[in-house]
């Protein structure tokens, strides 16, 4: 597993996504790449020589298949977005959560998914339609 | 009962402590303060069911008086908003009282209770090191990490023994494997395997963990060794040890929170100012915490 600080070109990159999709950017933190996934680190540049991580901060998202950058679920809290955030009701926000599809009409694209209390998600809307992308070890079951 | 386990509660002037242990505690929540103030927690949970109820001694952990459903079946569960975490395991990040922008080592962390908490006390300022020697525990390490939206931890696959870190730390935490006496309210079989032999067994490892975690402290910095367990050796007999290298015991006060000093033995007397917290006296787990200066 290898950890790698990315280069000021990926970094840019991500946060022209995210300032063009959220009106926001994420330039407090440390970028690291390992394999396909995206991580922020808030610490200080750490020599990573010297360890052995399993993991080095927070897992922004994954760049995927077709090169595009895919924020994860829990990301949605750190991007303070100033666009494209969806408010749902708490029932949809438990089915999301635990693995089902959103059905929400509106423009195509990324948003990041919240309640009134706080965010939960982030999803893509294709047609009216968010394909459930919630890692299968973390959907929750048995939800009140 | 085990006639060492007889002799242990006699020792402690507790004849009886084995069945305190045994009793079933309240469960406790922590508000997760790098995403939502307690206060708002509360009132959030409070509108769905549950009457929750301040500890006294810090300002993040509720009793959970009542509560709808399981603790961890919630949304504000799932967007990290807390911690079920026993109120007991908040006492040891509290005592190590890491500071925004220090670097940290939590020596054996997962599941990352105590890590999220340092990193949530540090404001995601500075720098974790959770270490833990298996790769299926920094998984649920790093699951912990994400759900609490902690960005300054970096996960380190190693035995903690081996870690080689020489006086680079502010700050260490050493919460080590321990016979886990203090979770008998939870695991009844604990009672059955404890035994001298298991004590020996690891002792032998929690020596060599906190010489490695006092050797990664930089001078003047702060260790802090916590044990959810009651026996002496595991206890007391780690921080006589690490006294003979050189470390030095403080006094830990905390308000709110009733501890009784540690025993004494043949030990150095500093050892007397490490501190046990009982069940019976504070309705929660078990443990040990000892705070230490290089
Ligand atoms: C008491 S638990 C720690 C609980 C954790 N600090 C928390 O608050 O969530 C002890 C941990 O030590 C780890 N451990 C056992 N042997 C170890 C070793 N040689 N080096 C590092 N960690 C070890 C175990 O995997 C276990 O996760």
């Amino acid at each position: 597993m290898k950890f790698e600080y990315m280069n000021t070109n990926e970094v840019k990159k991500i946060n022209d996504f995210l300032e063009q999709r959220f009106g926001t950017r994420l330039e407090q933190y440390y970028y690291l790449k390992q394999r396909d996934r995206i991580w922020v680190f808030s610490g200080e540049h750490e020599k990573l020589e010297k360890l052995r991580p399993g993991f080095t901060g927070f897992r922004l998202g994954i760049i995927d298949k077709r090169r595009s950058f895919k924020p994860s679920q829990e990301s949605s809290t750190l991007i303070k977005a100033r666009k494209n955030v969806l408010e749902v009701s708490e029932k949809e926000a438990r089915n999301w959560l635990a693995g089902k599809d959103l059905k929400k009409q509106g423009v195509d694209g990324w948003f990041l998914l919240r309640t009134k209390t706080g965010f939960f998600g982030v999803g893509k809307r294709v047609q009216g339609f968010f394909r459930n992308i919630v890692p299968k070890r973390s959907r929750v079951i048995g939800f009140f | 009962m085990k006639p060492a386990l007889k002799k242990l509660c006699q020792e402690l002037g507790c004849p009886d402590l084995i069945n305190s242990l045994k009793q079933e505690l309240p469960r406790y929540i922590r508000a997760n303060q790098l995403i939502i103030k307690p206060e708002k927690l509360k009132k959030v949970l409070e509108k769905k069911g549950w009457t929750l109820k301040k500890i006294a001694w810090n300002d993040y952990g509720f009793k959970v008086v009542k509560a709808p459903c399981k603790l961890g079946n919630t949304l504000e569960h799932a967007m990290g908003m807390y911690y079920v975490q026993n109120a007991s395991s908040m006492i040891p990040p509290q005592v190590l009282n890491p500071l925004p922008g220090e670097r940290v080592l939590d020596l054996c962390a997962s599941p990352g209770s105590k890590t999220t908490q340092i990193s949530m006390l540090m404001k995601n300022k500075g720098v974790v090191v959770a270490n833990d020697y298996l790769p299926k525990k920094i998984v649920s390490l790093l699951r912990n990490v994400q759900k609490c939206r902690a960005t300054n931890v970096i996960g380190n696959l190693s035995r903690g023994e081996k870690t080689s870190f020489i006086e680079e730390f502010d700050k260490v935490l050493v919460d080590a494997p321990c016979t886990g006496l203090g979770a008998v309210h939870k695991d009844p079989k604990i009672l059955k395997t404890w035994s001298p032999s298991s004590i020996k067994k690891l002792c032998a490892k929690q020596k060599k963990l906190v010489e490695a975690g006092f050797k990664a402290l930089k001078k003047g910095g702060v260790m802090v060794y916590s044990t959810c367990t009651l026996s002496v050796e595991e206890n007391e007999g780690i921080v006589n040890h690490l006294i003979k290298l050189g470390a030095k015991v403080e006094s830990i006060k905390i308000k709110g929170l009733k501890t009784r000093p540690g025993i004494i033995r043949n030990y150095n007397p500093q050892v007397k100012k490490t501190v046990r917290v009982y069940p019976m006296d504070n309705q929660s787990e078990a443990f040990f915490i000892a705070r230490i200066k290089k």
